[in-house]
């Protein structure tokens, strides 16, 4: 589909603040499912934007504010046409072999015991990712929020998560599994109610590649997901990460426009 | 210099010094208690103590009542009261700890081998009940000696750069401060209807105030008279050879930032609004302050001297 | 004791040559003058405030490492033995993490798993692709040696991340020098009191290429309540650099700037004693308020030096360790100079069963412990503490590495009321600059003080020694 994105995040501070930096990872990589037309990042009042490519192949803005500063807002928007490509996510600048997505996550006993419980005796690993999934939809109620994730013992145990928490959850699962997982912020076009970002899983299968699961709504990323980044758990691909020097409180609000695109049409002389 | 080197520094002497005023306003209220009771409103005493020294608002949360061993134990040794003695020589340190290597191995080792010495009297005076007063008097001396002995170290042993000037300021806006709360709490003492009437109890606490200021002796020397009010008032605010009236703190305050000013090459809100201050000292005289009004006269000048620290604050040690 | 190689005595009668005056010092000193020198060494120590604190343990918040009067000897044959394995061997720990980042040619030719490498905490993704200026990840590396016998130096640990320690090795020095001059003018002891004149040297010689003339170099602590902050002040003070924290650095358009009372400073190379996941919260762990908001971003587009480099911790890992020998041979062509203590991996099946069976004579360590947190030392072990291990081990066989009880060495040292031999190891501290490396002829000594231990870290009770090379051959 081809939609138009427009992205605002206001941030106010209860009290100014004498300096704030930030990374955002707020630009979407085209790869086989997605195409780019045109996207622009802008932060208010005007700062330098340094764009880079991190670790994992995202790309990344950053910026820093000196104070005294009560209000930043950023900017992302654009045109994109994304396609279902079944959640495969292929095209991307890979630059960090599978090991790392299998490093053992924290504190995920019980979600390693309840992943092998829910796959019995499955044997065909793109069957146990789809099993995993749905598990983890039916047992997880999907509560939206940009709130930072909590500890995956905590929203399994709580039953209850943000899609990011359910992602994380879902990550550790499948490293539980000894499957290769990463984490994946991104947009939903369809409309999000609740929150501007959604997240979802990658897992590897040899000889298909990384494919997405979002256990949040129980199927695999179609053409209604804007993929933004990827890391090893949700800190390496989160969409902003900002830090201000002194103890004001940081409000954040969040307003997400997407509209499908009209084909171009010329205007005419009433 | 690093904005919070100057920072620590600033507060290693701002504590120290708060500690000594505390040790004489303690000592100097301790006499008072031990007078016989048609000499002195003793239910006041430490009530006023206790405002002086700013802990009023939080002692109720520990204590029932301002006797002279509740009030003693909260302002020495209790580690919940955010300025007691304890607490002034534990932050100085921690102060001091924080920036060792911008103090002389003089100074560090000093308030180190103070801090130590602290704990051995925590021991035994923790009880807020039993106040020992041999221990306390010998307790208040070494609060005294620690103040002086930093000083004195600082003075003998430090480069004379903005690392000194920090320490100096320290010292002296503190000074002011302090100089400033006991007239504030003890004003009405000094009003003209207090005339003194042939061994009034006032007089003790006229000699209380000069004490909890160390100007007992001073008094006489200048004044060479009876401890009259309007002197003790004239002696703690305009006197300049009096180290703690406000005026001569005043000095010292323009003094280190003019030093500060030069060093840095460019002088700014602190130092206009030292001068400010200063200058207004230079014009009052005593007879126009309790005309005006003492009370206010002092507020006013609490005030600015609050303000100044937070200017010094957001000009140097916050960076 | 004679199962232990004693360095005084070699289990003779007579001292080794190399500690003949020694040997004759401690016949002649009576027990009180030795009492009177350590307890002086005590007071000394803890009006300057050589402090550390220990985890988890309150009460003792400050505490001091117990200081041991004797000195450790080394003679001049011996320490260009060891100082050669050194520089052989952090050379080819450089090697290996300019790969890691980069090629991974030693992972291609199957020398080192890479999944050793990957899942390992310590390894940074956001470091990938990046080089470090000249190569060089870790600029000051400690190495902590040992003795078994009079010819060998054992590797035990590398330390790539913020080896601690130096202060000790200077301060003792400092020490022995007061309060025995006597002795040490008796004997041709080489200096170390340069070491910190070599580390500003290190430092500036890896400052960003852009930077005019002199550097703007600091040393970066978490603080006054960090454990090793008395070293961090330390150095601040003999390199003559600023002490800083998190919170006096600000980064404004990816250059790093301290606070200062005249403004706004640039900063060029940072020394830095924070641990990677406290560096950065917008790269590394959000909660950090020890870091600099910004200073990757800073570090990677060049305009600063880190040192040592973010991810170098990674090669320092106890399960890399025992591939040591082989990343030496790979990138250096060489034999390690200085042997591995042998070591069994317990991710390997065969490793583990052999461990399980034998853990009350094995020294088992977690792979990514430090400090003798979280070791079994299983002679010295309960019946309690190897079943407690043997189910860890159990449950995560690649979170541990397993080694014999060493019989490390031991040298006289000194007690209330008398003499005995204590087990010691050696950390001396190598400096990597753009121009070579560096090593002061010494290191710290560590003193396992209890009777029998052998635990040397100050953390459990260890104390320190001067170590003297001297000019004179051991043979």
């Amino acid at each position: 589909m081809r939609a138009r994105v427009s992205l605002q995040i206001e941030a106010s501070y209860s009290e100014p603040t004498r300096s704030a930096n930030q990374v955002l990872r707020l630009t979407p990589r085209p790869f086989d499912g997605l195409h780019v037309l045109d996207w622009f990042v802008g932060v208010e009042p005007v700062a330098t934007l340094r764009r880079s490519e991190d670790g994992f192949g995202n790309i990344v803005h950053s910026c820093s504010h000196a104070g005294p500063l009560e209000k930043i807002v950023i900017t992302a928007e654009g045109l994109v046409e994304t396609q279902d490509v079944a959640g495969v996510a292929r095209g991307l600048n890979e630059k960090q072999p599978l090991d790392l997505f299998l490093r053992p996550h924290e504190d995920a006993e019980e979600i390693a015991a309840f992943a092998a419980k829910e796959l019995g005796g499955e044997k065909d690993r793109l069957s146990r990712l789809h099993l995993l999934m749905a598990a983890l939809h039916e047992k997880l109620n999907h509560a939206p929020s940009d709130a930072a994730p909590r500890p995956v013992a905590d929203v399994f145990a709580d039953g209850e998560g943000s899609a990011r928490e359910i992602a994380q959850v879902l990550v550790a699962a499948m490293r539980a599994q000894d499957i290769p997982a990463r984490f994946v912020s991104g947009l939903l076009l369809d409309g999000a109610e609740g929150a501007a970002f959604h997240a979802w899983a990658e897992a590897y299968i040899d000889d298909i590649g990384w494919i997405g699961f979002d256990a949040a709504l129980g199927f695999c990323p179609r053409d209604t997901h804007l993929r933004l980044a990827h890391g090893v758990g949700f800190f390496g691909a989160a969409p902003r990460r900002a830090a201000i020097s002194g103890y004001a409180e940081e409000k954040v609000e969040k307003r997400l426009t997407i509209s499908a695109a009209r084909q171009a049409s010329w205007q005419i002389q009433q | 210099m690093l904005a919070r080197t100057a920072d620590n520094i600033y507060w290693v002497s701002r504590y120290l010094e708060r500690a000594d005023f505390l040790a004489r306003l303690i000592e100097a209220s301790n006499r008072i208690s031990a007078l016989p009771t048609a000499y002195a409103a003793k239910q006041d005493e430490w009530t006023s103590v206790l405002i002086a020294s700013g802990a009023d608002e939080t002692f109720p949360e520990h204590f029932d009542v301002a006797n002279e061993g509740n009030v003693i134990a909260y302002l020495a040794f209790d580690p919940r009261n955010a300025s007691s003695i304890r607490n002034c020589i534990e932050f100085a340190r921690t102060n001091a700890r924080a920036v060792r290597t911008a103090l002389t191995v003089e100074m560090w080792e000093h308030i180190n081998s103070a801090w130590i010495k602290l704990k051995s009297f925590e021991g035994r005076n923790g009880e807020p009940t039993a106040i020992d007063r041999e221990a306390l008097i010998g307790f208040l001396d070494f609060v005294k000696e620690t103040s002086s002995l930093y000083d004195g170290f600082a003075y003998r042993t430090m480069l004379r750069n903005d690392v000194y000037y920090f320490s100096r300021l320290g010292v002296s806006i503190e000074r002011a401060d302090n100089t400033a709360r006991v007239l504030d709490v003890k004003y009405q003492l000094l009003l003209p209807e207090h005339e003194p009437l042939g061994g009034s109890v006032d007089f003790f606490q006229w000699s209380a105030i000069l004490r909890s200021v160390s100007a007992l002796t001073a008094y006489h020397w200048v004044y060479r008279e009876s401890i009259k009010p309007w002197n003790v008032a004239d002696l703690l605010i305009l006197r300049p050879e009096m180290p703690r009236s406000l005026i001569s703190c005043y000095g010292e305050v323009v003094r280190w930032l003019d030093a500060i000013g030069n060093q840095y090459g460019r002088h700014g809100d602190p130092q206009r609004q030292a001068r400010a201050i200063k200058r207004k000292l230079e014009g009052a005289s005593i007879k126009e302050i309790f005309q005006s009004g003492l009370h206010e006269f002092v507020d006013g000048f609490i005030t600015d001297n609050n303000g100044l620290a937070g200017a010094i604050a957001e000009h140097y040690l916050l960076g | 004791m004679s199962q232990f190689f004693d360095e005084m005595t070699n289990g003779a009668t007579e001292p080794r040559p190399l500690y003949d005056r020694i040997a004759e010092w401690l016949r002649v000193s009576p027990p009180a003058l030795l009492d009177s020198r350590r307890e002086q060494a005590e007071i000394l120590f803890r009006k300057i405030g050589i402090t550390f604190a220990v985890y988890g343990d309150k009460e003792a918040a400050e505490r001091l490492i117990p200081f041991d009067i004797i000195p450790r000897l080394l003679g001049r044959d011996e320490w260009t033995r060891l100082e050669a394995g050194l520089i052989q061997r952090v050379k080819a720990l450089n090697m290996f993490l300019t790969d890691i980042y980069g090629r991974q040619d030693i992972l291609r030719a199957g020398i080192v798993p890479s999944d050793l490498i990957f899942r390992n905490e310590c390894y940074r993704p956001e470091m990938q692709g990046h080089s470090a200026p000249h190569d060089i990840w870790t600029h000051i590396a400690g190495i902590d040696i040992v003795r078994i016998d009079e010819e060998d130096f054992y590797v035990l640990e590398d330390n790539c991340r913020t080896p601690s320690g130096v202060s000790y090795m200077l301060e003792d020095r400092e020490m022995m020098m007061r309060l025995l001059p006597g002795l040490f003018s008796q004997h041709a002891v080489l200096p170390v009191d340069n070491y910190p004149d070599n580390l500003l040297a290190s430092l500036r010689s890896v400052a960003p290429p852009h930077c005019p003339g002199d550097p703007c170099i600091i040393i970066l602590t978490p603080g006054q309540f960090n454990s090793a902050y008395y070293e961090h002040s330390f150095l601040a003070d003999k390199l003559g650099v600023e002490l800083v924290e998190g919170r006096d650095l600000t980064v404004r358009d990816d250059v790093v700037y301290m606070r200062t009372t005249e403004g706004l400073k640039r900063v060029d190379v940072i020394y830095r004693r924070v641990d990677d996941d406290f560096l950065d919260p917008l790269v590394f762990r959000p909660d950090s308020a020890l870091g600099v908001a910004g200073l990757m971003g800073a570090y990677l587009a060049g305009n600063v030096t880190l040192a040592n480099a973010p991810g170098a911790g990674v090669a320092d890992d106890k399960a890399v360790y025992t591939y040591m020998p082989d990343i030496i041979r790979f990138y250096l062509g060489e034999e390690a100079k200085l042997k591995n203590v042998r070591t069994w991996r317990c991710r390997e099946p065969d490793s583990l069963k052999y461990v399980l069976e034998h853990l009350s004579e094995l020294v088992v360590k977690e792979v990514n412990g430090s400090g003798g947190y979280g070791m079994l030392v299983g002679p010295h072990a309960s019946k309690e503490q190897i079943e407690t291990f043997r189910q860890k081990l159990l449950s995560d066989p690649d979170g541990f590495i397993a080694q014999p009880t060493l019989s490390l060495s031991t040298c006289p040292t000194s007690f209330p009321g008398g003499v005995a031999p204590r087990h010691v190891d050696l950390r001396p501290f190598v400096l990597s600059s753009a121009d070579g490396a560096r090593i002061v002829p010494g290191g710290l000594t560590r003193v396992a003080l209890k009777e029998g231990s052998l635990v040397v870290n100050s953390s459990q009770g260890g104390g320190t020694k001067d170590t003297w090379v001297l000019a004179t051959n051991a043979k």
